[in-house]
């Protein structure tokens, strides 16, 4: 299945999310995702089903001002 | 004397928000941190690849330097945008304070006011407790108020220049138009001179990074922006003296010696 991850075409196995992110090798701790720009909260990661085409932006904490 | 004061429902000691950007390492953020006294740090949230591990490094040092965690939305383009990265912000640092910083322009990175007031309104009906990062337009800043923000952040200058207040009278009208928000300048400032000129125009408080991180001893820099934080602001409870276009003696004049002089 074709995904969008960080707006870029990614190839994954399965749709289950907390699945592709292991699968991407992603390490879950210190990450927040959104699907199609709507957050996903981690609690609902086991349950969350992404389809074709969908887009995951992947996140961590960054410097800022 | 004490004089603290309160963002939202924290109180607290510290004038001075720092910005954790551009510094030279982690180890002179922490000095800088410790030299400025500030208790309110921002952050931003980036795209991670999988194997980076950057942010895991960044949050890991943030939680140990215990202090209250303010994250950003810069480089959104619009409120939507911004709306997503706020609820981002609150899953992955457990708060709802969000620094709300929509670009409108690419040259200065002028806050969009438009889109600010739009992602403003449905934060603040959603329970966050926003920081509007905004220009010095008083209207503008009267609407985030009837949206419920408490604490408005005008610049003093665009991001980055090291300016100081580039529209002190816009300014000083808005301490005399909101006197019951917490008023913050954010960006532009450069100097110790800016921070305390800010707080004698009676804001209760400056947030810098720039003109710390980039500076040649960010320590060192920390410190005299905290110094300069508390002069002004003990400047602004002084209530300084006004103005005037006529020189009046300091010493007193009875008494003055050679009085019978008429050479002046």
């Amino acid at each position: 299945m074709r995904i969008l991850v960080n707006g870029e075409q990614v190839d994954v196995d399965t749709s289950n999310l907390r699945e592709i992110l292991v699968e991407l090798g992603y390490q879950p701790e210190d990450i927040v995702v959104a699907r199609n720009l709507e957050v996903i909260p981690r609690a609902q990661w086991d349950d969350c089903i992404v389809d074709e085409q969908d887009s995951l932006d992947v996140l961590a904490a960054m410097f800022g001002g | 004397m004490s004089d603290s004061w309160k963002v939202y429902d924290v109180e607290l000691q510290s004038r001075l928000f720092l910005g954790t950007a551009q510094y030279p390492s982690p180890a002179i953020i922490q000095e800088a941190i410790e030299a400025s006294g500030a208790q309110v740090l921002t952050t931003s949230l980036r795209r991670q690849a999988p194997t980076s591990g950057g942010g895991q490094k960044w949050w890991q040092q943030l939680r140990e330097l215990n202090r209250h965690v303010l994250p950003n939305t810069a480089g959104c383009r619009n409120a939507k945008e911004a709306v997503t990265l706020a609820h981002m912000a609150q899953e992955l640092f457990q708060t709802n304070w969000i620094k709300l910083e929509i670009t409108g322009d690419d040259y200065n990175l002028q806050p969009n006011t438009l889109e600010l007031l739009v992602a403003t309104e449905q934060l603040q009906n959603e329970g966050f407790k926003v920081f509007a990062y905004t220009t010095e337009d008083l209207v503008v800043c009267k609407r985030l108020r009837d949206y419920g923000c408490q604490v408005i952040m005008p610049w003093g200058a665009p991001i980055g220049t090291g300016k100081g207040l580039l529209n002190p009278y816009a300014l000083k009208t808005l301490r005399e138009r909101l006197p019951d928000i917490s008023l913050v300048v954010d960006a532009g400032i450069g100097l110790p001179s800016h921070v305390a000129q800010v707080m004698e125009l009676g804001f209760d408080g400056v947030l810098l990074n720039t003109s710390i991180a980039r500076c040649d001893d960010p320590t060192q820099m920390a410190k005299a922006m905290q110094h300069a934080s508390v002069a002004g602001r003990l400047a602004y409870l002084s209530g300084a003296i006004s103005e005037r276009e006529t020189a009046v003696a300091s010493t007193p004049v009875i008494g003055t010696p050679f009085w019978q002089s008429k050479e002046n």
